[in-house]
């Protein structure tokens, strides 16, 4: 995880709290829609596939949310961080 | 292995259930701490897969219940936080291995079996299940105090069994595993494997049932009391079971043949 000095100092803590939840979520789909397509690899079935299309969808849904939701994040931070650099040349 | 989930991620529970069942493991899935210490109270469950982050009781606070009250079960801890530290407390709690997620479902049943080798480690040599008694170090088994010659396979089957003690059917699917070291799926999947056409669970149960059989029968007489038998459950798998002399009696001056029969319709024969 980098630094919060990265973002633009201790201004940034909380969108880099929320990027960090964000991207503990993200593993959540991210490990069922690998699990699943490993699954039907193994079982090798028709219904096997069809699951695993049906949950990766779904899991991939989740996953869009979730990378729409941290790019807010990181974009917040960004203009938060370009507005105190103003401020700072000012 | 006896294995409860405890993820209240639905779909990753749902995922997870499904495939160590397919593995030949008994499943039971929750989706919160309170239920998780619950069902470990039940089910005294063999392994525990757990998700740190649950609502009710924390994954951390499961982890130091179940070391204080279920240290026979073996914890897996699954986490979504890269935090070094996280893991080390995990470890430090009791936990007996860190998965980070995401993770593959090779690694996580790759980490389960080396769990499972490091269990079979500290379990008894020897195994007593009735008359019969097993010493795994010196691959000898007695029924009745009498010496039972078994082939390498037929002795690895009886273990699989014996280990169960009679308390928990061991299905068609976990004898495969452990027996035969069939793969994830094989007994599902369409392009079988020649062996598997040959139905070679059923065929060295046989073998097993008319070698404890015909000890049972010499042995009478010389020992009262129960011998040992498996049951066929239907749609389940097999499990030892126990059959009073009495019941043996009854069948004592049928041909071998028809005893072995008797022996193999154990699910009809009351027990003690």
């Amino acid at each position: 995880m980098p630094d919060t000095e990265e973002f633009g100092g201790g201004s940034n803590r909380r969108q880099m709290k929320q990027l960090s939840a964000e991207l503990h979520e993200l593993c959540q789909p991210l490990t069922t829609l690998q699990c699943t397509l490993e699954m039907a690899a193994l079982t090798d079935t028709h219904e096997a596939y069809r699951e695993a299309m049906e949950t990766g969808l779904a899991e991939c849904r989740r996953m869009v949310a979730l990378v729409e939701s941290m790019r807010e994040i990181l974009h917040e931070a960004v203009r938060e961080a370009e507005a105190e650099t103003f401020e700072a040349d000012q | 292995m006896t294995v409860l989930i405890v993820e209240d991620d639905s779909a990753l529970g749902h995922f997870l259930e499904q495939g160590l069942k397919l593995d030949g493991h008994d499943v039971a899935v929750v989706t919160d701490g309170e239920a998780a210490l619950e069902f470990a109270a039940k089910l005294r469950p063999e392994l525990m897969i757990l998700d740190l982050g649950l609502p009710r009781m924390d994954g951390v606070e499961v982890l130091a219940e179940m070391q204080e009250h279920f240290r026979s079960t073996s914890v897996l801890v699954l986490t979504g936080r890269a935090e070094m530290e996280e893991r080390v407390k995990c470890l430090r709690l009791g936990a007996d291995d860190v998965v980070m997620k995401p993770f593959s479902f090779h690694e996580l049943r790759a980490r389960l079996l080396a769990l499972c080798r490091r269990r079979s480690q500290f379990e008894d040599t020897v195994l007593q299940f009735g008359d019969l008694a097993m010493d795994r170090a010196e691959r000898r088994v007695t029924q009745a105090g009498r010496n039972i010659e078994l082939t390498a396979t037929e002795f690895s089957l009886l273990e699989s069994l014996m280990r169960r003690r009679g308390e928990r059917v061991c299905s068609r699917a976990e004898l495969l595993r452990e027996v035969w070291q069939m793969p994830l799926g094989s007994e599902t999947n369409s392009a079988r494997s020649s062996r598997m056409d040959t139905n070679i669970v059923e065929v060295y149960i046989n073998y097993l049932r008319k070698k404890l059989g015909k000890n049972a029968v010499a042995s009478q007489g010389e020992s009262a009391g129960c011998h040992s038998v498996i049951r066929t459950v239907r749609g389940e798998g097999y499990l030892l079971g126990a059959l009073e002399d009495s019941d043996l009696k009854a069948g004592a001056g049928n041909s071998p043949a028809v005893l072995t029969s008797i022996f193999a319709l154990g699910e009809r024969v009351s027990h003690a």
